[in-house]
């Protein structure tokens, strides 16, 4: 420690008693999520809290069931659905892990999100905080095609090991919740998707990297699925994550990648998409040893060349991946890493800048 | 130890301690009780969505402090005047200067951008590594030293403040 900055340690210390003491500190509730929120939100949770109640009585069903008079929660073994006709829930239940009715029947729900025939059914139930600008709860059948709704969920990337921390702010939307139930021929499952930016997605069983209800808020609002923004950029590419990655760098069937160099302020220095002669590139990925990632790199000089790589396929999400110069490890995919850089980096280069 | 357990622990026995860390960001008394209970709401609030480790709880309540802290200084930043106003004038080592300065030095702590305040605080009262200093403001840690670097060149520039990069005289030593 210099100098300097030990005279401002002295003089923090010597301002410290002049804080406040910490007696006036509160234990806030914590026995239901909703009602846990910052001290100046407490009126607007606590009056969705009360009326959660009204909310889930007066829950009127665009699909034209009947509405669910009896508010409250239910569990999974309480609740009743038959092949043909799985109705909305009355309530959802708030709770540490999302939360579905019933866990999938029929189908190998630890496998996928959900499977990648589609449904021949797709309802969604929507239950919206008052004071979310989501609209209002509901539930509506989804129509038209439904097979592009089950590529979206069958390639969802799954939780990761350590998901890493979340924004500690409250989101306007956090106290949104979805529920998808899809109905197949041989089964039904029901898909979490909490508006909590906290939590993922969910059919009971396999937990998606995402929660999916901004996908899934697109859906109930336009009454059939729509696709996801596209995504092809890697200097825009967010949110991504395609089931696969968890195993390799970069999963097989990739027909174009889209790379972003990224100057040392974060910005965009240059960027190129290329749809072809970029395989070598992933042999020497696929070479890599990695190692589950630690969600960070250690910076191994004051200037780290960074490259944003988006792998695109056919269908399903892309893959981003980053490699960096002078950062250990050196190569990342949100669930692996891989240290060494070398055989990869000129690889990227000319790529990015072709000769 | 649930998260009840946990929280009301946190609180009892380092309650006082992240009041003063939050005293130190915010220079004052009431907004610095006011962000470490935000900053416990907010945390409960998400705790359980993240299926949290009760070890790691007082690193996310301080992060959320910090949180919390930037968010009102970048509110509150186009109002407020700046109130780091300095020594103008030579030490001569004497106790009463040696007060001023020190008195300067906290004002001038005070005049710092938010992010510039909240590295040395984490840096210097909390004693934290500059990883775990990036892993808090969600930057890389070159930032976090060049957020150091441009924080104590900006107290170093402050006029006056030339006697506190000096050696520190002891006001009982009668050396000059």
């Amino acid at each position: 420690m210099s100098r300097i900055e030990d005279q401002i340690r002295a003089v923090m210390l010597e301002h410290e008693d002049e804080s406040p003491d910490g007696s006036a500190l509160t234990v806030p509730p914590i026995t239901r999520r909703l009602t846990a929120a910052p001290l100046r939100q407490v009126a607007a949770w606590s009056f969705t809290l009360l009326i959660l109640g009204a909310v889930i009585a007066t829950f009127s069903l665009r699909a034209g069931t009947n509405p669910h008079a009896a508010p409250g929660t239910r569990s999974p073994a309480n609740t009743t659905t038959s092949l043909a006709t799985l109705s909305c829930p009355p309530a959802v239940h708030q709770a540490a892990t999302p939360w579905v009715p019933e866990l999938p029947r029929g189908l190998n729900g630890a496998a996928r999100l959900a499977p990648s025939a589609p449904p021949v059914r797709a309802l969604v139930c929507a239950y919206i905080a008052p004071q979310s600008p989501a609209g209002s709860s509901g539930s509506v059948l989804l129509a038209g095609d439904l097979a592009g709704l089950a590529q979206e969920l069958f390639w969802a990337a799954p939780l990761p090991s350590d998901p890493g921390g979340c924004n500690d702010n409250l989101e306007p939307t956090d106290g949104d919740y979805y529920l998808l139930g899809l109905t197949y021929p041989t089964g039904t499952e029901w898909v979490a998707a909490p508006g909590d930016h906290c939590q993922w997605g969910s059919n009971g069983v396999f937990s998606s990297q995402r929660s999916f209800s901004e996908r899934v808020s697109a859906w109930y609002h336009a009454g059939h699925w729509t696709p996801p923004p596209t995504n092809t950029s890697a200097c825009a590419a967010t949110g991504v994550g395609r089931y696969g990655q968890q195993t390799s760098l970069v999963p097989e069937g990739a027909v174009a990648v889209s790379i972003c160099e990224r100057a040392a302020d974060g910005g965009i220095s240059s960027q190129r998409t290329v749809h072809s002669g970029f395989s070598t590139l992933i042999a020497a990925l696929d070479q890599l040893p990695t190692h589950p990632t630690t969600n960070s790199c250690e910076e191994q000089a004051d200037t780290v060349d960074m490259y944003n790589l988006l792998f695109s396929y056919p269908t399903g999400p892309p893959v981003r991946l980053s490699v960096q110069d002078n950062c250990l490890p050196a190569i990342e995919n949100g669930y692996l890493q891989a240290d060494n850089p070398t055989s990869v980096l000129p690889l990227v280069r000319n790529l990015l800048h072709p000769h | 130890m649930g998260l009840d357990d946990a929280v009301s622990a946190l609180v009892r026995e380092r309650g006082k301690h992240l009041v003063r860390v939050a005293f130190q960001l915010t220079h004052d008394r009431s907004a610095a009780e006011d962000i470490v209970q935000e900053a416990l709401y907010q945390v409960c609030r998400s705790w359980s969505a993240r299926s949290g480790q009760p070890d790691r709880l007082e690193a996310y309540v301080r992060r959320a402090m910090v949180n919390e802290f930037l968010k009102r200084r970048s509110r509150r930043a186009s109002s407020e005047a700046p109130t780091g106003t300095v020594l103008d004038r030579p030490t001569n080592g004497s106790f009463e200067n040696l007060v001023a300065e020190r008195d300067a030095l906290w004002r001038a702590l005070a005049a710092l951008s938010p992010r510039q305040r909240a590295v040395l605080v984490l840096r210097n009262y909390e004693q934290l590594e500059d990883g775990e200093i990036a892993s808090i403001l969600r930057c890389r840690q070159a930032t976090v030293r060049s957020l150091a670097a441009r924080g104590l060149q900006a107290l170093r520039d402050s006029a006056g403040l030339a006697v506190v990069v000096s050696p520190v005289v002891a006001p009982e030593s009668g050396v000059s």
